[in-house]
């Protein structure tokens, strides 16, 4: 996948009217709450086979971050 | 007390050609709402725009909720595209059927399953996008049933089903809370419907019933209710309405 496809899902998957862009602040989202991190998780298992846990959130900042976190599966 | 709605605000009731659906989409109508209508049966939508207290804001769509599931949110995307944004859901299409265990058969539980719980489930997750629904007091009904909580013999997949929708959307409404819309369920006992088989009006069944079978607008009246910001603060809920005393 590569970062575009990633964004198109991220902004469905946090329902917003905007497209979302790799230097956006998770916390300027008011989409972003435990719930989208819920499904969020259940993304990048089902999509990646990554599996993650809502502490791996605790250092995410920004949509480059949460893609660090697909470990490499999400290129340019 | 007072119920109000004007045309801006947008209603999906589905199950809209008969029984439950038809007569709660009668009384949004009524009320002021704009209701987009959706059954299978075109013939039965069109009698609901005649009966229609402004026609003008009854719109229909003929729909088999059934005939392509996965694609319900994309369906419920397309409404939005073409009427607006939604204010509310009533989900009253169903189907039951009464067969003991002995009797059931895997096609037809599935088909009950698709009907009364699968369906509703991907409809609301249409619905539940926030870029489809009005946000903050927005509001759906499912229409499930008595047997979701005790279940009479002959109810194992009917039961089955419609406790399976209560639990969801319990589930769904507190998901949902943050957003400010509200999910119910209402659970009749029997209503005078098409639905209504020989067996639950004889007479034997008909003990259950203190206050006889209900008429469709003893619960499109609480339908209507939970839709309205009369009921605010009330989310997450399935009330009864049992003829007095079945449960
Ligand atoms: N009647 C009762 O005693 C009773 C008691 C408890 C709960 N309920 C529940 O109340 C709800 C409404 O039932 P009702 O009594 O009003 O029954 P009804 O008069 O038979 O109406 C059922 C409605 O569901 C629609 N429907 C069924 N399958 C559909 C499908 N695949 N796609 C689209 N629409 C479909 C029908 O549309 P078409 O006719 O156009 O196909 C019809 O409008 C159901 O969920 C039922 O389980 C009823």
């Amino acid at each position: 996948m590569n970062k575009q496809q990633f964004l198109n899902d991220l902004e469905d998957i946090l329902q917003r009217e905007e497209p979302c862009t790799e230097n956006d602040n998770l916390d300027e989202y008011e989409e972003w709450d435990s719930l989208s991190q819920m499904s969020l998780i259940a993304y990048m298992d089902r999509t990646f086979g990554v599996k993650l846990g809502f502490d791996n959130f605790e250092n995410v900042k920004t949509v480059a971050d949460l893609i660090e976190l697909a470990g490499g599966k999400i290129g340019d | 007390m007072e119920i109000k709605f004007d045309k801006e605000q947008r209603f999906i009731v589905t199950g809209a050609s008969s029984g439950i659906g038809e007569n709660t989409a009668l009384m949004l109508n009524k009320l002021g709402a704009t209701v987009i209508a959706i059954g299978r049966n075109k013939e039965r939508l069109q009698m609901l725009v005649e009966q229609s207290y402004s026609p003008e804001n009854m719109f229909t769509e003929q729909k088999d909720l059934t005939e392509d599931i996965p694609s319900l949110p994309q369906y419920v995307k397309s409404l939005k595209d073409k009427y607006g944004k939604f204010q509310g859901l009533v989900y009253g299409a169903g189907i039951g059927k009464v067969e003991p265990l002995q009797m059931i058969q895997y096609p037809e539980v599935i088909k009950e399953f698709e009907t009364n719980y699968f369906a509703p489930l991907f409809m609301a997750k249409g619905f539940a996008d926030r870029r489809i629904n009005n946000g903050s007091g927005s509001a759906c009904v499912f229409v499930s049933s008595i047997a979701s909580f005790c279940s009479d013999k002959g109810h194992v997949v009917y039961a089955g089903s419609k406790a399976a929708l209560s639990a969801s959307v319990k589930s769904m409404a507190k998901e949902l809370a943050k957003n400010g819309v509200r999910m119910n369920c209402v659970s009749p006992s029997a209503v005078n419907t098409p639905m209504l088989d020989e067996h639950s009006r004889s007479e034997e069944q008909m003990k259950k019933y203190p206050f006889g079978i209900a008429e469709t607008e003893d619960v499109s009246n609480l339908i209507v209710y939970l839709l309205s910001d009369k009921a605010k603060f009330i989310s997450a809920q399935n009330y009864i309405i049992d003829s007095g005393g079945v449960s």
